[in-house]
């Protein structure tokens, strides 16, 4: 069990260091799309570096960043209020907690499911991205695969801190 | 039963879940799901799961969050905060009260580049607070001061909560931002009278520095000079039209990034900074995917047009309505993050809003500044604990009474705002 907990940790903070480096990736998209911009308007469009598709680079770049981040923040980025159980015992409130994660393993796995019925959708139909025509079944595999670990992490995070409030 | 009636069941399940500790974003999206699916079908439900958050999630509109944290998160690992205090605090010079005035101008000036109030509170209390504890400033003063200038990163621009409010109303992010312009600096002087009467009344609180030299202040500028850089980039670029609101979010973490290094940034402080900014970013599209399937609920179950038709019903007057939504956001503020809230709010008040004949801008500032104020107030106030996770050894009670005098200028900023709705319009 401990080895499929570290697989996984590993696993997802892989994916975390990925979607670190979209946001930067992100940033520099955005960056070089202004600036061969401006240089396309300063020289009244003799110059012309300008590149297609900027915007869907980063819409895309912004939800594989975003669902790959999810796996390995899953139980330290959320916000409760606990106001009204601040006198609650440790015990029980990591037992709430693993809980609530392993509900998120469920959102997780219901989401996979149905990434993976859009996948097929797609595939028949061919549809493709707007602007640089990217087959639509690459980015709800990689979708699917993203919210899978979140499932997966879900899950074990939650068995964890369950067997964890346990021991308390 | 009624969609209607089976959406205040979910609205109240969904209060009880938060009370129960489970996270925001969890309790909206499980009831939002549960409610659709007893209003509409199963089948539809699930089918929301992929269309909802891929639609939200690779809207473009969005890039700017994890843009402006990332842009905040550069400038404290640059240790430009530390250079702005010592900046503003050569400016004030002698006054007593002096090194509070600087840290609530500091903060207004690091909240240009921040975005966010927590990040500026934190940000401002790791430099500000030891100086001043250390000058003899009453730490209720001290804290207070700090927690309610961090306050200011919700809304002088760029703001999260601007622009998450634009986002959920389809309003225009640019209008938005220069409508926080003259509301954000109207807090920054309303603070800084705060100080200047608080100081003036007990004289005790806060203890003269040392004086200094025209020469000196004027020397003292250059730590604001990456700040004024940053956010006359920013602004600049968006009221010329060189680039979108969407695209000033990733020029200024790029301005930032680029004085970081200057700064002698190393690579495990660029990691840092990543890190930091995705756990941050995940937290808020967490509430956003959530917030997403809940508003798939709330327009099946038709509560803000029933609301909207109760109301119209009351024949209330439009400000009623406004001082109620006020209320509603100040007491909800108490209990719950500023940023979840708006999330959860907006889409129900938004019509009655707009109903009552309010200018969908103007009420942005409004709400926001509202939401604002549950940062500072008993018991959660978020930026109360961040100070209070910097000096763990004041009492908590002691900070919430040193940001006492703060909410009075807030509120009194709320009715001047609403006396006078040009103060966010003028610049449009």
């Amino acid at each position: 069990m401990k080895a499929i907990m570290n697989t996984t940790r590993s696993i997802a903070f892989s994916m975390h260091v990925f979607s670190g480096a979209l946001l930067i990736s992100m940033m520099l998209i955005i960056i070089a799309d202004i600036v061969t911009r401006t240089i396309y308007r300063a020289t009244a469009g003799s110059f012309d570096i300008t590149f297609f598709g900027g915007i869907e680079l980063v819409s895309y770049g912004l939800l594989f960043m975003v669902f790959f981040s999810f796996p390995y923040s899953v139980s330290r980025s959320q916000v409760i209020v606990d106001f009204f159980t601040e006198k609650m015992s440790e015990k029980l409130k990591l037992m709430l907690s693993a809980f609530y994660t392993f509900c998120f393993g469920l959102l997780g796995l219901a989401m996979t499911i149905r990434f993976i019925i859009a996948v097929e959708r797609v595939a028949s139909s061919g549809e493709t991205s707007q602007d640089l025509l990217i087959p639509m079944t690459y980015i709800y595999g990689i979708t699917a695969v993203a919210t899978s670990m979140l499932a997966v992490r879900g899950f074990l995070v939650g068995i964890e801190q369950f067997f964890e409030s346990r021991n308390m | 039963m009624t969609a209607s009636v089976i959406g205040y069941i979910c609205i109240a399940a969904m209060l009880l879940m938060m009370a129960l500790r489970t996270p925001i974003s969890l309790a909206m999206a499980v009831t939002g799901f549960i409610g659709f699916t007893a209003i509409v079908a199963f089948k539809p439900a699930m089918s929301i799961l992929d269309s909802g958050p891929f639609e939200t999630l690779s809207n473009y509109g969005f890039s700017p969050i994890p843009m402006f944290i990332l842009m905040g998160v550069f400038a404290s690992k640059a240790r430009m905060s530390a250079e702005l205090f010592y900046s503003a605090r050569t400016l004030f010079g002698g006054w007593r009260g002096g090194m509070a005035l600087a840290s609530v101008s500091s903060c207004g000036v690091f909240s240009a580049i921040s975005g966010s109030s927590l990040a500026t509170a934190a940000s401002m209390s790791r430099v500000a607070l030891p100086e001043m504890l250390k000058h003899g400033y009453a730490p209720s003063l001290a804290t207070g001061t700090l927690a309610a200038g961090g306050t200011l990163g919700i809304m002088i621009p760029p703001s999260i909560a601007l622009l998450l409010y634009a986002l959920i109303t389809e309003q225009s992010v640019g209008k938005m931002f220069i409508a926080g312009i003259i509301p954000g600096l109207l807090g920054l002087g309303l603070y800084l009278l705060t100080i200047a009467v608080v100081v003036a009344l007990r004289p005790d609180l806060a203890q003269p520095s040392n004086k200094t030299s025209l020469k000196e202040k004027i020397v003292g500028l250059k730590g604001m000079l990456p700040f004024v850089l940053i956010f006359s980039v920013i602004i600049g670029g968006i009221y010329t039209g060189l680039f979108t609101p969407t695209e000033a979010a990733a020029v200024g973490a790029f301005c930032a990034l680029l004085i970081a290094i200057r700064r002698g940034m190393t690579f495990r402080d660029f990691t840092d900074a990543v890190q930091e900014t995705l756990f941050m970013s995940s937290m808020i599209f967490f509430m956003i995917l959530g917030a997403e399937i809940f508003g798939y609920f709330l327009s099946v179950s038709r509560i803000s047009y029933t609301l909207v038709e109760f109301v119209t019903s009351m024949e209330l007057a439009p400000m009623a309505i406004i001082l109620s939504i006020i209320l509603l956001y100040m007491i909800l503020g108490c209990v719950m993050d500023s940023l979840a809230m708006l999330l959860l709010t907006v889409p129900v008040v938004f019509p009655l809003v707009l109903a009552a004949g309010f200018d969908p801008i103007w009420f942005g500032v409004i709400s926001v500044i509202a939401v604002e104020l549950g940062l500072i107030t008993p018991p959660i106030g978020m930026n109360v604990f961040v100070i209070k996770s910097v000096a763990p050894e004041i009492p908590i009670l002691e900070i919430f009474k040193g940001v006492l005098p703060f909410v009075v200028a807030d509120i009194i900023r709320l009715a001047l705002l609403i006396a006078f709705p040009w103060l966010a319009l003028a610049l449009l």
